[in-house]
């Protein structure tokens, strides 16, 4: 199931990844916790490639999984032909170079106490990067917007706006010249604003320095404006994926459907059902296919013939159309 | 507009003058408002934009480095210069909040339930079970299973904890709940959920709705009206389906701007970002406070702040309205 393997072609390439956890209760015996359940897909360089869906689907597991800040319990992960979970600490190094990653909360990724030139040298010290340090950072910092860059190296992150200081982050990570970069929920703690500029900024350097960049986001909106293709994760699996435009205006699966129905968009009251309940639990994976507890189409008797199918096996992603899949018995089967 | 008999708040001429360093700088700067019953009104505008004072004013919880000018009328409270006293009754029986991140809310070492029976003994004279009885009423309501009226806040998910904040702000029945930014920290099907529900309690109770946010699709769920807010005055104001599809003032088309519209061509590739940020309080610039920042702003835009007019059902403050709408 899934894609099958690429050869060089791919700027990042996902096979059969599964990252289990060890689940921790205060009460109750511990089980494990399936993150991410046998994904597979490939990034061409220069992409963009957008993991979406709820909270606990994995999708941020999985974005830690091509870092290598989380060991997989099988399946791998290659990014220009390295695996990070294979990798010894000095290749782990290089690795990390060639991948960097954006948080949702600039806060969170700055030291308060770091300047804003110290917050950009730490990675090309720790890199040993060529080259003139104090001429490095001030072209990361101008590259991510903050010009002229001189005026920014004493800064501290308290002094910055929201949007700054998520340049600031972009730029530390930009001036180790990564092939990847994977911004997991860069803008959702920004105003509406500033998203615009840091997108903007995301794709400038993705044209410019030719980066692939891999965003992960629960907000459909931003992966139309986006993304060249699209996965949506529940529960650790990907249920579907495809070009940006056939997933997202022609989606098979009832779930990207419904994310679809709640997706933020002005102007347009929402008509459609939304799911009732909590997010999915992880520890608790449903049998068969893993949405069907809240499937609109099972719910209302849509799903036919298929009904057991939903209830007892797991979908496999099938290419329904070319380029897009989808795990779904029901739209597998078609009308 | 209104007719003076169901108008629950009426914000006149508010001016909110923060003291820093000496200096007194305007985070509330001239606002006009009025709220009816049932009302939902939306207030939108970037974080400094004054939007969180506004609501703080409307409590009389601002800190005590804060000026208020104006007048805020709820029902027949004048709210500044209220004594504490009646500011105490006003709070959670006539205007409750609800906050963003829940969790600060509640105090983490007793269970949500005694919580929202202790906030309706504080204001009602009732007693503890019929306290518990309403508490287990709102639980219900607000579509959580009574029985986890004993369970502590961080038991809860963050949609269930908003759940619960919003069961609270309903205790003692208020004609008017402010909601600031109730979803921002939210997941995207559990805001829609919560959004189904501010919007579910509004018709079943008559509640009036203040919501302030800078996520504009929060208010196409939720708001009839929508006020957008900039530099501490209202830029523009109108109908939640007019103004967010075709907003006039070039603020607002760039705070819609940002949301991109899944299936519209036109939305595929960057969403319209907005240079630069917005204007210190303390040094507001000359003619209008958008006029930096503005793509459109031309001849009169640095010399003439321009005021509040109306067209049709529309309020803007914008010298390219008011030449295009002539």
């Amino acid at each position: 199931m899934g894609e099958e393997a690429r050869s060089h072609a791919a700027a990042l390439e996902v096979l059969d990844l599964e990252v289990r956890f060890a689940s921790r209760r205060l009460y109750g015996s511990g089980g494990e916790v399936l993150a991410v359940d046998g994904v597979s897909f490939h990034v061409d360089p220069g992409e963009v490639f957008c993991i979406a869906g709820e909270s606990g689907c994995g999708k941020t597991t999985l974005g830690r999984a091509l870092l290598g800040l989380v060991k997989p319990h099988s399946g791998k992960v290659s990014i220009s032909g390295l695996d990070p979970a294979r990798l010894r600490r000095e290749e782990l190094r290089k690795f990390r170079r060639r991948v960097q990653v954006v948080f949702q909360d600039p806060m969170g990724s700055l030291n308060p106490r770091q300047s804003v030139y110290e917050a950009v040298a730490e990675g090309v010290r720790i890199h040993r990067l060529q080259g003139d340090e104090k001429e490095i950072v001030a072209r990361a910092l101008a590259r991510a917007g903050l010009r002229p860059p001189e005026r920014f190296f004493l800064s501290y992150p308290h002094e910055l706006s929201g949007g700054q200081r998520q340049r600031v982050v972009i730029a530390a990570a930009i001036a180790l010249e990564p092939r990847v970069l994977i911004a997991d929920e860069p803008v959702s703690m920004l105003d509406a604003s500033v998203r615009g500029e840091i997108l903007e900024l995301l794709v400038e350097l993705k044209d410019e320095i030719g980066m692939t960049l891999v965003l992960i986001t629960h907000d459909l909106a931003f992966a139309w404006a986006l993304a060249d293709r699209v996965a949506i994760m529940y529960l650790g699996k990907i249920v579907e994926l495809g070009p940006a435009q056939t997933v997202l205006t022609e989606p098979f699966h009832p779930y990207t459907k419904s994310l679809l129905a709640v997706a933020p968009e002005v102007g347009r009251r929402r008509t459609h059902e939304v799911l009732t309940g909590e997010p999915p639990d992880p520890a608790h994976i449903p049998p068969g296919c893993r949405f069907h507890p809240r499937c609109p189409v099972l719910r209302s008797g849509e799903a036919g013939p298929q009904e057991p199918r939903c209830l007892g096996e797991i979908p496999a992603l099938e290419e329904l159309v070319p380029g897009h899949r989808a795990a779904c018995h029901v739209a597998a089967a078609g009308d | 507009m209104n007719e003076a008999g169901d108008t629950l708040l009426e914000i006149k001429n508010l001016r909110v003058l923060y003291e820093i360093r000496g200096a007194r700088a305007p985070a509330v700067d001239g606002v006009d408002l009025t709220l009816r019953a049932g009302d939902a009104l939306g207030l939108a505008g970037e974080s400094g934009c004054g939007k969180s004072t506004l609501a703080l004013a409307c409590l009389g919880l601002l800190p005590s480095n804060a000026t208020v000018e104006g007048s805020i009328r709820f029902r027949d409270t004048e709210v500044i210069g209220a004594k504490p006293g009646r500011l105490r009754a006003l709070r959670w029986a006539g205007i409750s909040m609800v906050f963003q991140g829940a969790m600060n809310a509640f105090n983490p070492v007793k269970r949500v339930g005694d919580q929202v029976v202790e906030a309706i003994l504080l204001h009602e004279d009732v007693s503890r079970s019929e306290a518990r009885v309403r508490m287990r009423e709102l639980f219900e309501h607000v579509g959580i299973a009574s029985r986890r009226a004993g369970d502590y806040p961080h038991e809860f998910s963050g949609g269930m904890r908003q759940r619960v904040m919003i069961a609270m702000a309903l205790a003692c029945n208020p004609p008017l709940v402010i909601a600031d930014e109730p979803t921002t920290a939210l997941d995207v099907m559990i805001q829609a959920q919560i959004l189904n529900l501010l919007a579910q309690l509004r018709e079943e109770r008559n509640i009036a709705l203040l919501v302030i946010t800078h996520d504009l699709s929060v208010l196409a769920q939720v708001a009839d009206r929508v006020a957008i807010m900039y530099a501490g005055r209202i830029v523009e104001e109108g109908f939640a389906s007019k103004l967010l599809t075709t907003p006039l003032h070039p603020y607002s088309k760039s705070l819609v701007g940002a949301f991109p519209v899944i299936g519209d061509p036109a939305s595929r590739g960057i969403p319209a970002g907005l240079p630069g940020d917005p204007p210190d309080p303390a040094a507001r610039p000359r003619g209008c406070a958008f006029h930096p920042r503005c793509p459109a702003a031309f001849e009169p835009c640095d010399r003439i702040d321009p005021v509040l007019e109306r067209y049709g059902s529309r309020l803007a403050a914008c010298h390219l309205v008011a030449e295009e709408e002539a």
